[in-house]
């Protein structure tokens, strides 16, 4: 009897429902389908490096779903005492038809638990679909092919589809629990007139809040002010009080909204008493005391969700970008004799090996090729089509070239040029290693690209790192002069060249100086030994060959400090910059579909009470057309407010996520900015247009 | 049918035009349903001259309500036609009627049925800007309108701020501000105290001296007391009609409680 009452109720109240089973259906299957990711690795043909790092991002999936399932409790939660409060009549009429508070509570027990159920269900169908879209992305992405022979695999998880199981039990019992909870604690009273009590109207004062309005536009324009020039490379008290600043501000700024547009309205006559505008801007101020808050909370989050999913997509595709600079060689070979340490530079440790190389010239080539012969290994000349040696030399021990020095040659200071404070005041004594024009200029010969031209008396800066790139080009502008060896070199240009395939370019900055200038006390520094292999396969044998000898324990063997092969650079890239990619789509889609279901929920729950007014002016003669364009403007501002402000929030932040992010490369926004729109407008979009449809069948009832 | 527009004019236009309207709720719908068909209104005719201030009363359940409804475009008749300003009523759908309900018809509900969210003022104003009458017309109709009705002082007050009478008074604003060629009244002092009921019925009063047509439903002798003329409505059919003629307004009310009196007792035999 109960339970037919209860499966009755859910017939009846299917609408209410609609965006509450959505959104759990949307959770759901997200959930599982990203839990589900680290099985891929299982169905995709890949290589050893990216196996490692699918168990990473399962692990790391696992931890963010914590964090994700909080998410999906809270709104679950939300919802539900959203539908039970539209319903308290009802409940109250049950209780007083004398049913024991047991029933009414298991008939709520049962309803959340079947719709649970089937939203679970249907929710679990979808995530299976949506994994198996995902694992298409992720081949295409990582170009590993489906393992199997008809290219076709399908992909399911056990281990998800338990954990989203429990995740989601534990979820609606919570919610169930909530509802008995609510339910119970109501008396018949209360339940039978909750109804009457909501219609108590609390209207603010005009000018009230048209000042908290204008005072939270200061409060968040302060707030990006701030942020933007403090930055966010430490976390800095400004840093603190931008986030405060910028939340009250957002409060405020939602509290106050409902009043600055009616007192707007009102200033012109012919646009207030026009149609239902007058209607629909009251009807809008009547609710922001119930509303102020959870607009705040949603733009908050939107703000997190926009800010992760740009930043997200942002470092994979500055990573991919960089890729082509830093893949120009099939392998390179590095040696380190020296280290920077926070005051200069110090001695690596190379034990006889160092000696070694002391002993052979620094001859990398001659190193590399004896090395192997000696641990019995593949002959490197046979694999290796040719090879480059650049040296990274410091021109005095005593008073090298550093980043302080340059400064004061060029008057142009790093830290006030790249207007960021926090850097750490210690980066003048940066060493700036000199190169020789000619190792440079067959480096770059090598990868197939234009020498560079010194005139007399000249040198150059040459830089890969978007870090210090934008200021070293400042400084070639304004021609420096500075003393290498007792040589007076202007500093002509700034060459932006990668001379090595690594994973992150690094090199901050060095200069390229004629060979004759070169100092005959220079010490040497490091080495890179740049070499292009005719083939994938002898450029994955040449890597091994180096990693033997790094490894050998024979003492005639070269120091190799790493060894950086171009197909494992571009696959470890891609794949960790994927990783990050997918993460904050995860993260973001979430937060996302949180923030519209709430909105979504908080306006159909609303339009009941909306219902009599839109009724009452259908019948005082207003034309459909007409109420379902205030309607329209109703929800519209409701989704729309959020968001712009959100985005507002975002592009601030972004221009501060980009210092950070520059450490990876320079972010590429524009592009990225499309496809998260694009992403989110659907999304949104789709609650919005199920918000509206919901509330005017509801008020055409 | 066919003589639409047509001015039944042999003294004052005729505003209202019923005849034979029959309303039957829970009609063939379904076999289980068949038997508890429910006639509420029985072959009703009658006519509102343009200008006049008529009552219907009768008991609970005797129809009014559905009658009212009828001639409010709210509900349609089973059988018969209602014509408004020479317009069938029931020949009117989609923008025609909402057209018509804005600009042809007022109402005045037992509840003001204000809106909450709007002032006085605003409420008033909602019916013009409804209409799309430009906004300078709007703000000098509406005060003049309220200083007749005595009601200028609170314009911008809320609804909750306001009391039964005022409330009342507000809606009945609401209801001619438009000239509608029929203002429709249901119960309008259903819910105030006697003193409140004086002021809005003088209300009506005075819309009436000024041009309005009214229909008010009520069950309340008093209130009828006002009107020009008094249908009796009872069972569903007509069962007699009263004319003030040139009575005073005292002199009519016992007139009317005598036969009210007479209605009830029927009623109770007929139980």
């Amino acid at each position: 009897m109960l339970a037919r009452l209860a499966l009755g109720n859910i017939r009846k109240s299917v609408r209410d429902f609609a965006v509450y089973f959505l959104t759990v259906v949307l959770g759901v299957a997200v959930f599982y389908a990203f839990n589900s990711m680290s099985q891929q690795r299982n169905v995709l043909a890949m290589s050893e490096a990216q196996e490692g790092i699918f168990e990473l991002l399962g692990t790391v999936i696992g931890g963010v779903s914590v964090f994700i399932a909080f998410v999906l409790v809270f709104l679950v939660v939300y919802a539900n005492r959203f539908l039970i409060k539209r319903r308290k009549r009802e409940f109250g009429i049950y209780a007083v038809l004398g049913m024991p508070t047991s029933s009414v509570i298991a008939i709520v027990v049962i309803e959340s638990l079947v719709v649970g159920a089937a939203s679970l269900a249907v929710g679990l169908v979808l995530g299976i679909a949506l994994s198996q879209g995902l694992l298409y992305v992720t081949s295409a992405m990582f170009s590993a092919d489906i393992a199997s022979e008809s290219g076709f695999a399908f992909l399911f998880s056990w281990d998800a589809f338990a954990y989203t199981l429990v995740v989601f039990a534990v979820v609606f019992v919570l919610a169930a629990l909530v509802n008995a909870r609510e339910v119970s604690k109501a008396r018949p009273i209360d339940l039978l007139y909750a109804a009457r009590h909501n219609q108590q109207i609390k209207l603010k004062s005009l000018p009230l809040s048209l000042v908290v309005f204008l005072a939270s536009l200061v409060l968040i324009g302060v707030s990006y002010k701030l942020l933007l020039d403090n930055g966010l490379l430490n976390l800095s008290p400004q840093f603190g009080m931008a986030t405060l600043l910028v939340c009250v501000g957002t409060v405020l700024f939602f509290w106050g909204l409902s009043g600055f547009l009616l007192r707007l309205a009102q200033l012109c006559k012919p646009l207030y008493l026009r149609g239902l505008n007058m209607f629909a801007l009251r009807q809008l101020n009547a609710k922001v005391n119930t509303t102020f808050a959870t607009l705040s909370v949603v733009c908050l989050t939107l703000f997190l969700a926009l800010t992760s999913v740009c930043g997200g997509i942002g470092i994979r595709n500055t990573v991919e970008d960089n890729l082509e600079q830093s893949t120009s060689y099939s392998a390179t070979v590095s040696t380190r004799y020296y280290l920077s340490i926070s005051d200069g530079y110090e001695q690596a440790e190379l034990g006889v090996y160092g000696g070694y190389a002391r002993q052979l010239g620094y001859d990398m080539a001659e190193g590399l090729a004896q090395s192997a012969r000696a641990i019995g290994e593949q002959d490197v000349s046979a694999l290796v089509d040719a090879g480059v040696q650049v040296d990274y030399l410091i021109d005095s021990e005593d008073d090298p070239l550093t980043l302080g020095k340059i400064e004061q040659a060029s008057d142009v200071s790093f830290s006030e040029f790249s207007g960021n404070s926090a850097i750490n005041p210690e980066y003048v004594v940066t060493p700036v290693p000199i190169v020789r024009l000619s190792q440079v200029n067959a480096a770059l010969e090598l990868a197939g690209r234009d020498p560079v031209d010194l005139g007399e008396g000249e040198c150059a800066l040459l830089v890969d790192s978007d870090v210090t790139k934008a200021y070293f080009e400042e400084v070639a502008r304004r021609q420096p002069v500075c003393d290498i060896g007792g040589a007076q070199l202007t500093i002509a240009q700034c060459i932006d060249q990668c001379l090595e395939t690594t994973s992150f370019p690094t090199n901050t900055g060095a200069l390229i100086v004629p060979d004759s200038a070169v100092p005959d006390r220079a010490l040497i520094m490091a080495s890179i030994y740049d070499v292009q292999c005719s083939s994938v396969e002898d450029e994955k044998a040449f890597v091994d060959v180096c990693d033997a000898i790094e490894n050998a324990e024979e003492g005639s063997t070269w120091p190799i400090t790493m060894t950086q092969g171009r197909s494992s650079v571009i696959e470890q890239s891609i794949s960790l910059s994927t990783i990050i990619a997918y993460l904050a789509i995860y993260l973001g889609f979430v937060l996302t579909v949180a923030c519209a279901a709430i909105l979504a929920i908080q306006q159909v729950s609303e339009a009941s009470d909306n219902a009599a007014r839109y009724r009452l002016l259908c019948k005082l003669g207003a034309p459909s057309a007409m109420v379902t364009k205030a309607l329209l403007a109703q929800v519209a501002i409701y989704f729309v407010f959020p968001l712009v402000l959100a985005v507002a929030h975002s592009v601030c932040a972004m221009q501060v996520v980009t210092d950070v992010v520059a450490v990876f490369g320079a972010l590429d926004i524009g592009l990225m900015v499309a496809m998260c729109a694009g992403a989110f407008v659907a999304v949104y979009g789709v609650y919005f247009l199920v918000t509206f449809f919901a509330a005017r069948r509801m008020i055409e009832e | 049918m066919m003589n639409e527009g047509m001015p039944g004019q042999i003294r004052r236009r005729t505003m209202v035009e019923v005849r034979h309207v029959s309303k039957t709720y829970g009609q063939g719908r379904s076999q289980r349903r068949a038997a508890a068909t429910n006639q509420a209104l029985r072959g009703v005719s009658f006519t509102v001259a343009e200008g006049e201030f008529v009552g219907i009363m009768g008991p609970s359940g005797s129809g009014k309500s559905t009658l009212l409804n009828c001639l409010a475009t709210l509900d349609t008749p089973s059988e018969g036609t209602v014509r408004i300003g020479g317009v069938d009523v029931a020949k009117l759908a989609g923008k025609q009627l909402s057209r018509f309900r804005r600009d042809d018809l007022g109402f005045v509900f037992q509840d003001s049925n204000l809106l909450d969210t709007l002032t006085a003022f605003e409420n008033i104003a909602l019916a013009l800007t409804i209409s799309k009458t430009p906004a300078r017309e709007i703000e000098a109709r509406v005060n003049a309108l309220a200083h007749q009705l005595g009601i200028f002082e609170v314009l911008g007050k809320y609804p909750y701020e306001l009391s039964g009478g005022q409330r009342q008074r507000v809606a009945a604003a609401r209801a001619t501000i438009t000239h509608p060629k029929l203002v429709l009244a249901d119960e309008p002092t259903g819910a105030l105290d006697s003193k409140s009921a004086r002021a809005l019925l003088e209300s009506f009063t005075v819309l009436n001296q000024a041009g309005a047509t009214i229909v008010m439903v009520t069950h309340d002798s008093v209130s009828a007391s006002y009107c020009e003329r008094i249908l009796l409505l009872s069972d569903g059919a007509l069962s007699g009609e009263l004319c003030r003629g040139r009575q005073d307004r005292s002199e009519f009310y016992r007139r009317i409680v005598d036969t009210a009196g007479e209605l009830g007792e029927a009623m109770a035999d007929a139980c």
